[in-house]
């Protein structure tokens, strides 16, 4: 009897471990699309950063830009950070906040991504499909140093392709900082202030490394 | 600074904190900020401090020291405060990780030569980040307030008594010379200032309203350490999902358009969102 019941257990744990494993095997499949949008971005950025002092700024931008209009869903982007104020807006204002909104983020992008160490690599440590469907990539930078900052890609799809909706470093949301200040200063100051703001610190972003 | 007042300092946090357990749950979770005209002033003051003070200190420091000469001292300084995470973690009840902690400090304060050096880190004692407010957090103590303390920049009420705790589980405390301690506290303020040169660089150039764009990353960061650095999916989803998105107050007088009232939130199904590749 005994015998039995330590075969019956087996069967049932090497079930289990199939079923498992089976689920781990489909989850990641699941995700595989997402992760080769963060794989290629992330192979575009390395080769930006390799490139840097070469490219300059204005080369740093030029490349990245169909980069990042490609993996980020910019459009989606945009609406969010101003939550309830975008409802608001009228088509004009949309298009003209969408286009300062991309700009910045590509010059964000091409202005802090301004040079390489050896060593330096992005590496992806795990993906996940989440409850709304969504994907989240989570991935690290690693330095030659051995030091490291994770940087958790959220994907939804559109336009038949998997895209970035937003970026958590080390635990910061991109998405929700932005969305925090961009409400505040509507909130207090109006949506022209906002643009005027962003148009200026995209500007800022140009000059100040073309200074240095 | 003299030992009583440091006391009285930690007497008078301990007595503080009872208040921030009656907070409720909406008030520990987001962005709970009710001392806002006090913290941007003390936004302001520090902004102002660094600008005029600590910026060109720290520039001059950095020019003068190397920088393995700064990776040394930043390893001694966080070697003579290292006894308040190993405190930390027993207080939170991690007998494995305090007992890493105590090798760790036992082989840098030796074999590291007082810490100057990590050779802890490459015999795999891996260093962590833990102090009051990270154990408070994790016994449930809620949040309380956001707050701009003058010269020590954010923080919330939970984590103020780390600001007496730090101090006496600090080594330095109990050399007792002040010929020696004085210097040492001066160059760790300035060695610190250094060391978040990037990141104080970054706000200024990426941050559209400079007060919320640090108040928000550091609530983040610090519910990211509480949470043993994993990415609650959770709270990554009901960022996604904002339909309990506060209202945004009345807005004042204002130059630009007026807007319409905030229709409720039609949910990401609504926007833009085509069936997924492959289905």
């Amino acid at each position: 009897m005994g015998w039995w019941r330590k075969a019956g257990s087996a069967v049932v744990l090497t079930g289990m471990l199939v079923m498992a494993s089976v689920g781990v095997a489909v989850a990641q499949s699941g995700t595989a699309p997402a992760v080769a949008v963060i794989t290629k971005f992330q192979g575009t950025l390395l080769s930006v950063m390799r490139h840097a002092k070469t490219l300059g700024l204005s080369g740093r931008y030029r490349q990245l830009a169909p980069a990042v209009r490609k993996s980020h869903n910019l459009a989606f982007i945009a609406e969010v950070t101003l939550g309830p104020y975008w409802s608001g807006l009228t088509a004009t204002q949309r298009a003209e906040f969408e286009k300062v909104f991309t700009r910045l983020t590509i010059a964000t992008y091409a202005s802090e991504f301004d040079g390489y160490s050896a060593g330096q690599a992005f590496h992806v440590t795990g993906s996940r499909v989440l409850g709304n469907g969504d994907v989240l990539v989570a991935t690290e930078l690693v330095s030659a140093k051995g030091g490291q900052a994770s940087l958790d890609y959220l994907l939804a799809p559109s336009g038949g392709n998997w895209q970035i909706v937003n970026i958590v470093a080390n635990g910061v949301s991109d998405l929700a900082l932005k969305r925090a200040q961009y409400t505040a200063i509507v909130r207090a100051h109006g949506f022209p202030v906002l643009v005027k703001k962003l148009r200026a610190m995209v500007a800022q972003l140009m000059v100040s490394h073309k200074a240095a | 600074m003299p030992k009583d007042v440091l006391r009285a300092i930690a007497v008078l946090m301990i007595l503080v904190l009872p208040g921030c357990a009656t907070m409720n749950d909406q008030q520990t979770n987001g962005t709970y900020d009710p001392l806002q005209p006090m913290n941007r002033a003390f936004y302001h003051f520090n902004s102002e401090a660094n600008r005029w003070v600590m910026t060109p200190v720290s520039n001059a420091y950095m020019a003068v020291t190397p920088r393995p000469v700064r990776g040394s001292l930043t390893n001694f300084f966080d070697n003579v405060s290292y006894p308040n995470v190993i405190l930390n973690d027993f207080l939170q009840g991690r007998v494995v990780q305090g007992a890493s902690d105590i090798g760790r400090f036992v082989v840098n304060s030796t074999l590291g030569m007082l810490g100057f050096f990590d050779v802890a880190g490459r015999l795999g004692l891996k260093s962590h980040t833990e102090d009051a407010g990270l154990t408070l957090a994790r016994w449930g103590v809620p949040r309380g307030p956001y707050l701009v303390l003058p010269f020590i920049g954010p923080d919330t009420m939970r984590n103020t008594p780390d600001i007496a705790l730090s101090v006496f589980t600090n080594v330095l405390y109990y050399v007792g010379n002040p010929i020696v301690t004085v210097p040492l506290s001066i160059i760790s303020v300035i060695n610190t200032r250094a060391n978040a040169t990037n990141e104080i660089e970054y706000v200024r150039r990426n941050a559209v309203d400079p007060y919320v764009f640090t108040r928000d990353a550091y609530l983040q960061h610090r519910n990211y350490l509480i949470h043993g650095k994993h990415l609650g999916l959770s709270s990554v989803e009901k960022l996604m999902l904002p339909p309990g998105m506060p209202v945004p107050a009345p807005a004042k007088p204002r130059t630009d358009p007026p807007l319409k009232l905030p229709r409720p939130w039609p949910g990401r199904a609504a926007i833009r969102r085509p069936p997924v590749p492959g289905e």
